[in-house]
């Protein structure tokens, strides 16, 4: 009887046992990382480049909004690793986070502000840190029609043909507007991620994309300045050559 | 125990120098609207009491504001010119020239939408155009001058009409609140036609029926009591330049379009049009009265020569002229702090 009393103690006691937190970390870390490039050379602020003409081509100014930034995993589920973010494209873009372990197959970002927004909430309602505050966007809100930047290209050209001219002609393409906006999704060869690891998603950013790809080809000589507004066909395409510029490296 | 409450009072009494009051009033304002409109409607987020409206009328006269440290919200609008500037195109930070004319800030509180394209829809977003633009105050979007922030009115201020230090968010709604607050609805014409309490002169009479005919039309988009429709039309005006209503929709119908101004104060804001074309009130009903300066396919139908005789227009000057409202461009509460 006592025995019995005993097993009976024991047998509840097991089956009453608390689950145990598992050991170590049960969460992965996720990188998204851009290299930038323009066709084979780095991406540098500052630096000349060629157009599809060959004529000399300065960057001063390469940002943009991207937004919903996250990973797709094996049943089609999104693991978010950011809402909102203001890419400097010169400066080492990387976004990272910890979310739980997954077999990723795809990654998907939006260019832009979804409409949602775009004009419908007051910069001013956000933090200072937040990306679409006053100060995040730093210049890439446009306050006399309502919305923001959501690529910004600046810089120079020599138009002349020479090789010795200043660079003196501009390039500026402001996109900003819901018809802008766009989602990529680039596929990848299935990654597993397991608990505890830190995994680095790779995505090329080929500037040289901005100006020409198979599909179109900017003349710097016509298709130099696009605020949006006063030129949305213009607009329409340096979006699109901006969005073909990104590619699993 | 009495040395304390002296030094309070002392305290006191220098912490409240000055014309400003240490304390403002939370209790909410009320639009005096003469019984010609209904009370306007007001956004959730911003609540108008007098402390609101007390913060943006010395933010607006702040020139801490800008870039220069020299231009301030009144330097393009000016109480005694109904809130504009008498310039054709602003003036701004460093002497940069704006590209378009100062609009009247009067009745603002009813405007559906702001800008002369009309993107923006609150006056609290609008004011972020001024204050950053850089040929307006080329404030910097980065953060507000320590010089403002660490202001201790502003600072108590803010932290009682928002509950949060003095920031954009701050600065915005308290503008906007301010301009709420400037009401012009009193002007002869509105004794004469909605109180009954003054009657027209003749020729004022006169100039109001034709204003309204059928074959003016003018009522048809400077639409009484506002008189604005807050349409967006071409009059047939040459410059082109500015494309107008179009760099905000992208349609090539609107090309030239502009957003119907008020005609209230009209004889205290020139130059007028888009860019101050127009010197005096003379050239503009001159100009109407030829049906406009150009014919384009988008230019309204109803802008077509009107034949007026020389009385006729001096009616119509002496009709516009009674829209003046002396009493609100000498209200001193829109007189700096």
């Amino acid at each position: 009887m006592g025995a019995c009393a005993m097993m009976l103690v024991l047998t509840q006691c097991s089956a009453c046992k608390e689950p145990q937190e598992p050991e170590g970390n049960t969460d992965a870390t996720y990188i998204v990382h851009w290299i930038t490039k323009y066709g084979n050379d780095d991406l540098i602020q500052g630096q000349t480049y060629r157009d599809a003409f060959n004529r000399r081509l300065l960057l001063e100014d390469l940002r943009g909004y991207i937004s919903q930034v996250a990973l797709i995993d094996e049943n089609d589920s999104s693991i978010v690793l950011k809402d909102f973010a203001l890419m400097n494209w010169f400066a080492d873009p990387t976004i990272s986070t910890a979310a739980q372990p997954a077999k990723i197959k795809a990654l998907r970002f939006s260019l832009g502000i979804p409409a949602v927004y775009n004009t419908s909430v007051d910069p001013t309602t956000y933090p200072n840190a937040h990306p679409l505050s006053v100060a995040g966007a730093a210049g890439m809100f446009w306050t006399w029609n309502t919305g923001y930047i959501f690529y910004q290209l600046n810089g120079k050209c020599d138009l002349s043909g020479s090789e010795n001219q200043p660079l003196i002609d501009p390039i500026a393409y402001h996109c900003g507007d819901d018809t802008l906006f766009r989602t990529i999704t680039l596929d990848i060869a299935d990654v597993t991620v397991k608990a505890g690891d830190a995994y680095q998603f790779n995505i090329l950013f080929d500037a040289q994309k901005c100006f020409w790809n198979d599909q179109d080809t900017m003349d710097l000589d016509v298709d130099y300045l696009t605020h949006t507004s006063g030129n949305l066909p213009l607009a329409l395409r340096a979006m699109d050559l901006y969005q073909s510029a990104f590619s699993i490296p | 125990m009495k040395g304390l409450v002296l030094a309070s009072i002392i305290l006191l009494l220098v912490s409240c120098q000055s014309s400003i009051p240490c304390d403002c009033d939370l209790s909410p304002a009320k639009f005096r609207t003469f019984g010609i409109l209904k009370q306007p409607q007001l956004p959730a987020d911003n609540p108008f009491t007098f402390c609101s409206i007390e913060l943006g009328r010395k933010l607006f006269y702040d020139t801490r504001l800008s870039g220069d440290g020299k231009t301030s919200c009144a330097s393009c609008h000016a109480l005694v010119m109904a809130f504009t500037d008498g310039q054709s195109t602003a003036k701004g930070a460093h002497g940069e020239l704006g590209n378009r004319n100062s609009p009247t800030l009067f009745n603002l509180a009813w405007s559906p939408h702001l800008m002369m394209e009309g993107g923006v829809k609150t006056l609290e977003l609008q004011g972020l155009a001024p204050l950053l633009a850089q040929h307006e105050m080329m404030g910097s979007a980065l953060e507000l001058p320590a010089a403002l922030t660490q202001d201790s009115t502003y600072q108590q201020w803010s932290r009682k009409a928002y509950h949060r230090p003095l920031d954009y968010f701050v600065v915005v709604r308290a503008l906007a609140n301010f301009q709420r607050s400037l009401i012009s609805l009193d002007s002869h014409f509105d004794r004469v036609v909605y109180h009954q309490t003054e009657t027209f002169t003749e020729s004022e009479e006169r100039g109001w029926q034709i204003f309204k005919s059928a074959k003016a039309q003018c009522t048809q988009c400077h639409t009484p009591p506002l008189f604005t429709d807050y349409g967006f039309y071409d009059i047939g005006i040459s410059d082109t330049l500015d494309q107008g209503k179009e760099r905000e929709s992208y349609h090539l119908r609107d090309r030239y379009k502009f957003k119907t101004p008020t005609l209230r104060n009209i004889e205290l804001t020139p130059p007028y049009f888009h860019h101050g074309q127009v010197d005096h009130l003379e050239a503009v009903i001159e100009f109407y009265n030829q049906g406009g300066e150009v014919h384009r396919p988008q230019k309204d139908n109803r802008i077509q020569p009107q034949h007026w005789t020389e009385q006729d227009k001096k009616d119509l000057l002496a009709f516009l002229q009674s829209l003046t409202d002396w009493n609100a461009v000498q209200n001193k509460r829109w007189l700096p702090l």
